[in-house]
């Protein structure tokens, strides 16, 4: 049909349709030449502008410090310090944890509750690439921090589970071998974070910044670790685990290069009525003293809500019991349980001539806020047992949610000294002088006399001794008050629960803990200034007191009609010896790598 | 003025047109056409085998086909001639050409080889006229907008006798009798019979057929007819949302087409809806592509009026050519061309109010009522009143009661301090909110050009108030569209076209605030703690309250009101896009075209937001003013461009080798490529409350980063589709992708796909079925599409710098990020869609229907790999390893027609569409079952949960019921008791086990779960209904669901009310009077208790875990719009010089249907929002507006 079209057709047209086929053939190569020019070759290499690989990276001692600045987002802060005392026998609060009601289960998923190993891999991924490194200062020095980290990682690891596998190098996700391993004995895992820590200890500084790890607090890390190891093997000593002592001499050892070798003091400018009060509320860590510390800041928009969480109802209510408010000894040194009647002492005469610390870590009677010279009491609305927490409360500016900008301290020189002290009553090579350099050092900061040795070993505490009743042996006297001096210092610090597992205390866990002692119902001046301030009601208040507690609802009194503040006092209590010493190993991981064999009686 | 004088001139080309086509078409009216030779030519006959429109063209096609004898004549010879109704049957070819140019003069030659040569007769030839016996009926036709349609043939029904309409429309044709039957048709509307009876004067308007057969359809790179298309294509006309009322084309789309599912996740006026199409692509999720002129680009960004139509790839056959981006779908966007001619402007404008769909009067704002419900929760978990107010100051809020007229801040000393004690009624929702929000849209259109340029070009303004009462947030956009196609030959074609789009966001910032738009949802969720009625918006010496005087830490509203209320904090979101097309088309010969085109879109975003402490005080004189979290104060600022390119290029042959085979193929290039950067920097200490800047901001804390990003496709795509005789048809459609988002060697993915489709309607038998049915096609494709939705890198193990919250030496360090593992098999998923569909037109498509299924498996997806055991340290690098299986339909189904009432015609039309899916797992490495996690046979959307029984009617009844301590944890936790009391929920042992437990939360072991119900929406519907009569419209239109489970979830006070927290605020009041009490034992909801709802899904507190009882029906039926119009007659409209002006009126979101409103009764939550309430309301909108067309 179109050779009849053009036949048709004029010849001009037929030469028109020439010039056209032309022009068509030339436009078609243009856009034929256009696609050809922008096929290159590397078109669909499209590789990272703004990232790097791991290849490219851990080359100077800039990469090394970028990376293992990432550790450090692994120290604790609130949660693992402040908070954590919410599961010993320090606290009462709006709940009971699961911890002390033998109500923990074994977590189903798979990494939860503590069976994370994220952090790990993150260390041992900078085992694996920092010897690319040229710079050898950079090595050596970054190397420390990685083992420092690796040890604390592993610390925390033990302390939860017993034995887990070791691991020092990545796994591959087709690792079968190292996936499915099965756990490592404690022992062989701490003498790995041993030999890690020794290595911290070498390679690290010695500079003296509380926001950075250095061969001190690697020292004082490997004290709190050993400590630990040591006590846990000599008290469970139904484990058969060997080595306690050997390890109670690293301890001591390491805490007495501390003691002797570094810059750390005690921070104290002679004002024993302030100074403990100030290390922990203070807006920046005093370097003297706190080896290590989690900052935060206004400016920098990095806060807390510490004030909010001890300041505010609704949040944990969170007190001290009775059982610490009882261990702190009168201000002359004797125990306060040697007190008549210390028992059924109303508030203001309780805390009347204790140790000053006391005063410094709750509510009492005269108590102001920093930065404002009004009394106030303690508030029983954000605290259950009624003895509210002052420890870390800084000024009410504050006191909002998310207001809070003073730094957290989470290693400080004061534990080392209590670690030695406790190491080498432990061995049993504690002398006076070895108390004198640690112990007094802590009393005489808020003014309370030394600790003598002799004194301590011949009058053993009644109550203290039921309270640790497997402490045996002739330093019997000075460990009970050695553990009592740690109690006392380091309360809301995080570490009662574990020295309670490490001591084998956990049936100190099954008691309800109690508060503040009434006689009765009805209206109490709490402060002695006969006004009336707290009312304890049931049913509805029959006074004007501006605080109120009834009794009935969350909250009884020990003997019914009179005595202690004790919430949930029908909810049943129970610490399993056999079992709740360690932490059961999620059902999800066990069904992953059958290997893995759950804690005992889980 | 200049609008005038066009209007004059083309007045007068009008009139001149009119004269010469008059003039033309009275010549082929009276040209006669005979044959004076060979008379066995003229009794050969030929067999029509359906009743059809045919053009003069394919009324020689058929002869050809049939017959030996060929014809040459110009081919342009009859382009404009109207076309022929043929009727079924056998016809002798005389007969058959008198009838088809009976019209024309045109002088036929008998060459050799019985070839016939047509020519034009410069000589007009004598007419002459039949007369046949009977009535004669005269009158005009016209299209709906009332314009004379010439050319229509008006046959009677049975017989070869006709007429066609003039230029104006008329026609005249004698009929036999009264019992006649006219039959009107014309090309592209619906045929009309009309009984003659004892009318001689019958006026028709002939309604546009939509779903007309031959209409044209864009699939991708090209068009066909919709009739030849044989995958799953949607096709929606402009008009089908047009006259809705929405800020963006996405909103417009919804329940538009079975299965194009759109979603908005709020009412934030700075909202973009989603879209997906059929359902869950992939766990992994996924868009649909959506191309704007065959280049991907954004549905929101461009002006819903300068659509002209938009097509719905929905199977993997039509999507295809678009390989790797196309497993979800395909959505192709047709902008409106310019139209050769006068040049026509078109005027709309509305202007509309917007308030809540959900309702806020029921919140209770009575402080006093308020104050004793917090006080009565807080003491049930707690030793003290959260609020902490005396039962002196309740005697007080007793007395104000009484007599309002008592003040409503009364100065007590507290604390030791002069302070303020507040004794309100506020209604925080009515301080903080705007009831009504004003907005309104303007929009301007030209276009006209000559046969060798023509051009478009629109314009459109939206400005929208948002719902903060101070400081508003307003969002103005401007959308300009230009395009300028030039035919300097007629074998060329080159355009242009350029769409600006410019967005301008303000809104009002808290402290809260973060940039993009990200913790807005945030700020919604502060505004429901602690605003306590009690408290006044400001104290009475105007200062504002953040701390009342009892509570020293509760922050009223977290401090969000009083910023909002002191009105420094804001924000302001730009966004600038250009996006060009440059285009070339080439028919190079007969059948052989060539396009090409290149694209870029260059996005400039730029944000910045001033976060400005607010300072507050509860004390009088000036005393006591603190700044409300001074380190929240800072200056944000981020900045993102994206720079996206792309070429295609591909020839289209048409082949036609035989007589009945019509072969098209199409082979084609495309590649594109896009590179991106963002930096975000902030800079505290602002020192001016007013300007912003990096240069008036000294604080120390400095954040600044960046990232950057590019991807690239390449790919080669084909598509072969064949016709036989227009019944069989088969296509095969193609696509080699490379992406640079794998590693190299797994970069090419290979997606091909093949279709066929029978038109069943038009084999012989059809006919003498002699049904209603006039079309009947059947069609079914099978093909497989890729996902390349994964991040630019993904294949690789990278890290870069980040910020830490661990400071040194007053600073934040920075920190190397720890690199991912990855798998080293990373490539494409792929997604197997087998369709099949049918196609209806019956009542000479009066009522059309189709209906599609499919099954879409999606294999190789990008999964986290096997779970490994924890000691990895690592999320499990993903791996193509999952499969799921989607199977759903759509349905629809129109009816369009028109009748006689009175004078005027009545038309209307209704539709209907459901579209369904369901989606299953068919691989996912999960051995042991976890029910938390993908497993072979899950659902997606599934929800696990218990199975309530009634409540506990006494403290006692625990005891002879299974523990529930699990469930009932945080309840255990925070009251007195250790035990479910009387009013909590008794829950269903099912399993006997004697705990209510989720067991080890596998298949095998699910403790007391059961599956009770799914998230995913299932059947999709919308209902429209319009109609026409005397210049009114209307249209409704109607969209819903009718399955949807939904768990309110923690954290929703809007349906939790007080179960949530004792200090929330905007919560309705029903919730208290529907919760048990002894007196009321068959209450919905168990005895009142705070965070009761606040728990996992398995284990926590009673109404957190997810239960049968408490999982709502979250089905509903929402008239989305409803339009009322009004068309000026067209005498008063020219009068105006405009050619017509439609006013009109229109609502959106008017009316909702649920049966969430039974748990709900204050509907305080939108069934089609859900969600924690924590959002931005949806909102319904009273507009109106006007049209204008000249």
């Amino acid at each position: 049909m179109l050779i009849h079209l053009q036949k048709l057709m004029p010849l001009a047209l037929i030469s028109n349709f020439n010039k056209t086929a032309m022009k068509k053939i030339i436009l078609t190569f243009l856009i034929f030449s256009f696609l050809t020019s922008c096929n290159n070759d590397d078109f669909l290499e499209r590789t990272p502008i703004s990232e790097l690989s791991p290849e490219n990276s851990f080359n100077t001692a800039q990469d090394l410090e970028l990376y293992t600045n990432s550790f450090y987002n692994d120290l604790s802060g609130f949660g693992g310090v402040i908070e954590r005392d919410n599961l010993s026998d320090n606290i009462l609060f709006n709940g009971i944890p699961n911890e002390q009601t033998g109500l923990r289960l074994v977590p189903s998923e798979a990494g939860s509750s503590g069976w994370s190993w994220g952090d790990l891999r993150k260390i041992n991924i900078f085992f694996e690439n920092f010897e690319r490194c040229d710079d050898e200062d950079a090595v050596k020095e970054y190397s420390g921090v990685a083992y420092f980290f690796r040890a604390l990682f592993y610390y925390n690891k033990i302390k939860r589970f017993g034995d887990v596998p070791w691991y020092d190098e990545v796994i591959g996700s087709t690792d079968t071998d190292l996936l499915l391993k099965p756990r490592d004995s404690r022992v062989f895992v701490v003498e790995k974070m041993i030999e890690d820590i020794d290595r911290a200890i070498e390679n690290l500084n010695t500079d003296q910044a509380s926001d950075r790890v250095n061969r001190w607090t690697a020292l004082a890390l490997k004290s709190r670790i050993c400590l630990f190891e040591g006590t846990f093997r000599k008290y469970h000593s139904n484990l058969n685990l060997p080595g306690a002592e050997t390890l109670l001499t690293l301890a001591a050892e390491a805490a007495e290069r501390v003691i002797q070798e570094s810059p750390y003091s005690l921070y104290s400018t002679g004002n024993t009525g302030i100074d403990y009060r100030d290390l922990f509320a203070s807006e920046s860590a005093i370097e003297s003293e706190v080896m290590l510390t989690r900052r935060y800041s206004s400016d920098l928009d990095v806060v807390n809500s510490i004030n909010y969480y001890f300041t505010s109802p609704t949040q944990q209510d969170v007190g001290l019991t009775k059982s610490i408010v009882d261990t702190y000894l009168m201000s002359d040194g004797t125990a306060f349980t040697s007190q008549p009647n210390y028992e059924t002492l109303e508030f203001n005469a309780e805390t009347s001539n204790r140790d000053p610390r006391m005063e410094q870590t709750i509510r009492t009677p005269g108590y102001t806020r920093i930065g404002n010279s009004n009394e106030v009491l303690p508030d029983f609305s954000a605290s259950i047992s009624g003895y509210q927490i002052a420890k870390y409360v800084a000024d009410e500016s504050q006191d909002g949610f998310e207001a809070g900008f003073q730094d957290i301290p989470i290693m400080r020189y004061a534990e080392v000294l209590l670690n030695f002290a406790e190491a080498k009553a432990e061995l049993g090579t504690l002398t006076q002088a070895d108390l004198d350099a640690s112990i007094t050092l802590l009393r005489s900061r808020v003014g309370m006399p030394a600790l003598n040795l002799s004194n301590a070993n011949s009058t053993v505490d009644p109550i203290l001794q039921s309270r640790y009743p497997n402490v045996e042996g002739s330093n019997q006297g000075v460990i009970l008050e050695i553990r009592r001096e740690r109690r006392v210092e380091l309360v809301l610090e995080g570490f009662r629960y574990d020295d309670l597992m490490r001591w084998k205390n956990g049936k100190a866990l099954e008691d309800h803990f109690k508060g503040m002692y009434f006689s009765g119902f009805g209206a109490f001046d709490i402060n002695g200034d006969s006004t009336l301030d707290v009312e304890i009601f049931q049913g509805s208040p029959t006074t004007t007191a501006p605080q109120s507690v009834e009794i009935g609802g969350v909250i009884s009194l020990s003997n019914g009609s009179s005595g202690n503040l004790v919430p949930f006092l029908d909810r049943p209590k129970s610490f399993d010896e056999s079992r709740d010493y360690l932490y059961p190993i999620p059902f999800g991981d066990i069904q992953l790598n059958p290997n893995l064999e759950q804690n005992p009686n889980w | 003025m200049k609008i005038k004088l066009i209007k004059r001139r083309s007045l007068f080309k009008k009139r001149l047109l009119f004269l010469c086509m008059r003039t033309f078409i009275f010549l082929l009216c009276t040209s006669v056409f005979s044959f004076n030779t060979i008379t066995s030519f003229a009794q050969v006959k030929v067999t029509i085998s359906t009743d059809k429109i045919a053009s003069v063209d394919e009324v020689f096609n058929i002869i050809q086909k049939q017959t030996k004898y060929r014809f040459l004549y110009p081919q342009d010879l009859f382009v404009d001639a109207p076309k022929v109704h043929l009727k079924k049957g056998e016809i002798e070819i005389k007969k058959l050409l008198n009838q088809s140019i009976q019209q024309k003069d045109i002088n036929f030659k008998f060459s050799e080889n019985n070839t016939i040569v047509i020519e034009k007769l410069n000589i007009s030839q004598k007419p002459v006229s039949r007369k046949l016996q009977g009535i004669k009926i005269s009158g005009v036709i016209t299209d709906s907008n009332n314009q004379p349609l010439p050319g229509a043939s008006i046959f009677e029904k049975g017989t070869v006798n006709g007429a066609q309409s003039d230029f104006d429309g008329n026609f005249s044709l004698t009929v036999s009798d009264s019992n006649a039957v006219l039959v009107v048709s014309f090309l592209g509307y619906i045929t009309q019979e009309i009984k003659v009876g004892e009318q001689t004067i019958i006026n028709v308007t002939l309604l546009d057929d939509t779903a007309k057969l031959e209409e044209i359809v864009v699939v991708g790179y090209g068009t066909q007819k919709k009739i030849n298309v044989t995958g799953a294509v949607s096709k929606i006309d402009a008009q089908d949302f047009q006259n809705n009322l929405g800020p963006s084309t996405g909103q417009l789309l919804q329940g538009i087409s079975p299965n194009l599912n759109v979603t908005l996740s709020d009412g934030d006026i700075n909202n973009e809806a989603d879209i997906n199409v059929r359902g869950i692509g992939s766990i992994n999720g996924g868009q649909p592509l959506i191309l704007i002129d065959g280049v991907q680009g954004n549905l929101n960004r461009i002006n819903p009026r300068d659509i002209e139509s938009i097509s719905v790839l929905k199977d993997a056959a039509s999507a295809s050519i678009y390989g790797a981006r196309a497993s979800f779908g395909v959505i192709l966007i047709t902008t409106k061309k310019a139209k050769e001619g006068d040049v026509k402007i078109n005027y709309t404008n509305n202007f509309g109010w917007s308030t809540p769909t959900i309702n806020t009067d029921n919140f209770i704002t009575d402080g006093l009522e308020w104050a004793r419900l917090s006080d009565r929760l807080s003491l049930l978990e707690n030793t003290s009143t959260y609020l902490g107010y005396t039962e002196e100051d309740y005697a007080y809020l007793e007395a104000r009661r009484q007599d309002p007229s008592l003040p409503s801040v009364l100065i007590k000393n507290v604390n030791g301090a002069e302070r303020y004690v507040h004794y309100g009624n506020t209604d925080w929702w009515n301080t903080v909110f705007e009831n009504w929000q004003p907005q309104s849209e303007h929009n301007i259109n030209l276009s006209g050009g000559s046969k060798k340029i023509n051009f478009y070009l629109s314009g459109r303004y939206l400005t929208r108030k948002g719902i903060y009462k101070i400081n508003p947030d307003v969002l103005d956009t401007y959308t300009l569209r230009s395009r300028i196609v030039a035919k300097p030959a007629d074998w060329i074609e080159i355009g242009n076209s350029t769409n600006i789009f410019n967005k301008n966001y303000t809104h009002p910032a808290t402290n809260t605030r973060r940039l993009n738009n990200a913790n807005n949802s945030e700020n919604w969720r502060k505004y429901t703690f602690h605003a306590s009625p009690l408290y006044l918006p400001t104290n009475p010496d105007g200062s504002l309250i953040i701390k009342g005087a009892y509570t020293n830490n509760r922050d009223i509203a977290d401090g969000t009101f009083a910023d909002l209320i002191n009105g420094k904090s804001k924000g302001v979101e730009k966004d600038f896009e250009v996006f060009n097309t440059s285009n070339v088309t080439l028919n190079l010969a007969k059948g052989l075209k060539v396009n090409a085109d290149y694209s870029f879109r260059k996005r400039q975003q730029s944000e910045w937001v001033r976060i400005i402490a607010s300072p507050y005080t509860n004390q009088p004189n000036g005393e006591g003013v603190s700044l409300y979290k001074p380190n929240t104060q800072t200056y944000k600022e981020l900045e993102r461009n994206s720079l996206y390119q792309a070429i295609n290029a591909y020839a289209e042959y048409k082949l036609k080798p035989t007589k009945n085979i019509e072969m098209t193929s199409l082979v084609g290039f495309n590649q594109e490529w896009n590179s991106f950067k963002r930096n975000i920097a902030n800079r505290n200490g602002n020192i001016s409350e007013n300007l912003n800047s990096f240069g008036l901001a000294n604080g120390d804390n400095i954040f600044l980063t960046s990232d950057q990003e590019e991807w690239a496709i390449r790919a080669g795509f084909y598509r072969f589709s064949f016709n036989f005789s227009e019944k069989y048809l088969v296509e095969l459609n193609g696509r080699f992708d490379l992406s640079s988002r794998f590693p190299t060697g797994d970069r090419l993915g290979f997606f091909p796909s093949t279709s066929i489709g029978w038109i069943i309607s038009k084999e012989d038998f059809w006919a003498k079925l002699n049904t209603p049915i006039n079309r009947f096609k059947l069609r079914a494709s099978i093909g497989e599409l890729g996902n390349q939705n994964v991040g630019a890198y993904d294949y690789l193990s990278t890290f870069s710098i980040n910020q830490s919250n661990y400071i040194v030496e007053d600073a934040q360090i920075n920190y190397l990020t720890t690199p991912q593992p990855v798998s080293s098999n990373f490539t494409w998923e792929r997604a197997k869609t087998l369709n099949l569909g049918i196609d209806l037109g019956i009542f000479n498509n009066r009522l059309t229907t189709s209906f599609d299924w499919f099954q879409r498996d999606v294999v190789d997806m990008l999964t986290q790999g096997k779970q490994l055991p924890s000691v990895y340290g690592a999320t499990e690098p993903e791996e193509n390893a999952a499969d799921l299986q989607t199977r759903g339909f759509e349905f629809s189904i129109e009816w369009r027609d028109q009748f006689k009432l009175g004078n005027s015609d009545f038309k209307y039309n209704t539709s209907f569409v459901l579209g369904d899916s369901r989606t299953f797992i068919t691989k996912f490495d999960n051995p042991n079952g976890d029910i938390t996690q993908f497993y072979v046979g899950k659902e997606l959307g599934e929800i696990w949960g218990y199975t309530v029984e009634s409540f506990f009617q006494s403290d006692d009844e625990y005891l002879n019921h299974a523990d529930q301590t699990l469930v009932n944890e945080r309840i255990t936790n925070n009251y007195l008791i250790n035990h479910p009391v009387a009013g909590d929920i008794r829950f269903q042992d099912t399993n006997g086990d004697g705990v209510i437990s989720p067991g080890a939360l596998t298949l095998d072991d699910h403790g007391d779960l059961k599956r009770i119900g799914n998230t995913n929406t299932r059947y999709n519907y919308a209902i429209r209904l319009g109609a026409e009569y005397k210049g009114f419209d209307i249209n409704i239109f109607g969209q819903g669901i009718m399955q949807r489970d939904w768990n309110p979830g923690t954290d929703n006070g809007f349906f939790w009310g007080p179960f949530a927290r004792q200090y929330q605020n905007f919560y309705p009041q029903s919730v208290v009077s529907n919760s048990w009490t002894p007196e009321n034992p068959n209450a919905y909801f168990p005895r009142l208790a705070v965070y009761a709802e606040r728990g996992g899904p398995y284990e926590g507190a009673q109404l957190g875990v997810n239960s049968d009882k408490y999982l709502q029906n979250a089905a509903y039926f929402r008239i989305k719009n409803i339009t009322l119009g009004y068309t000026l007659p067209q005498s008063i409209s020219s009068k105006l010089s405009l050619d017509s002006v439609r006013l009109y009126a229109t609502g959106v979101n008017l009316f909702t249907f649920s049966p969430l409103y039974k748990n709900n009764p204050d509907r305080t939550v939108d069934p089609e929002q859900l969600g924690n309430g924590n959002a931005y309301p949806f909102t319904k909108t009273y507009a109106f507006g006007i049209d204008i067309k000249l």
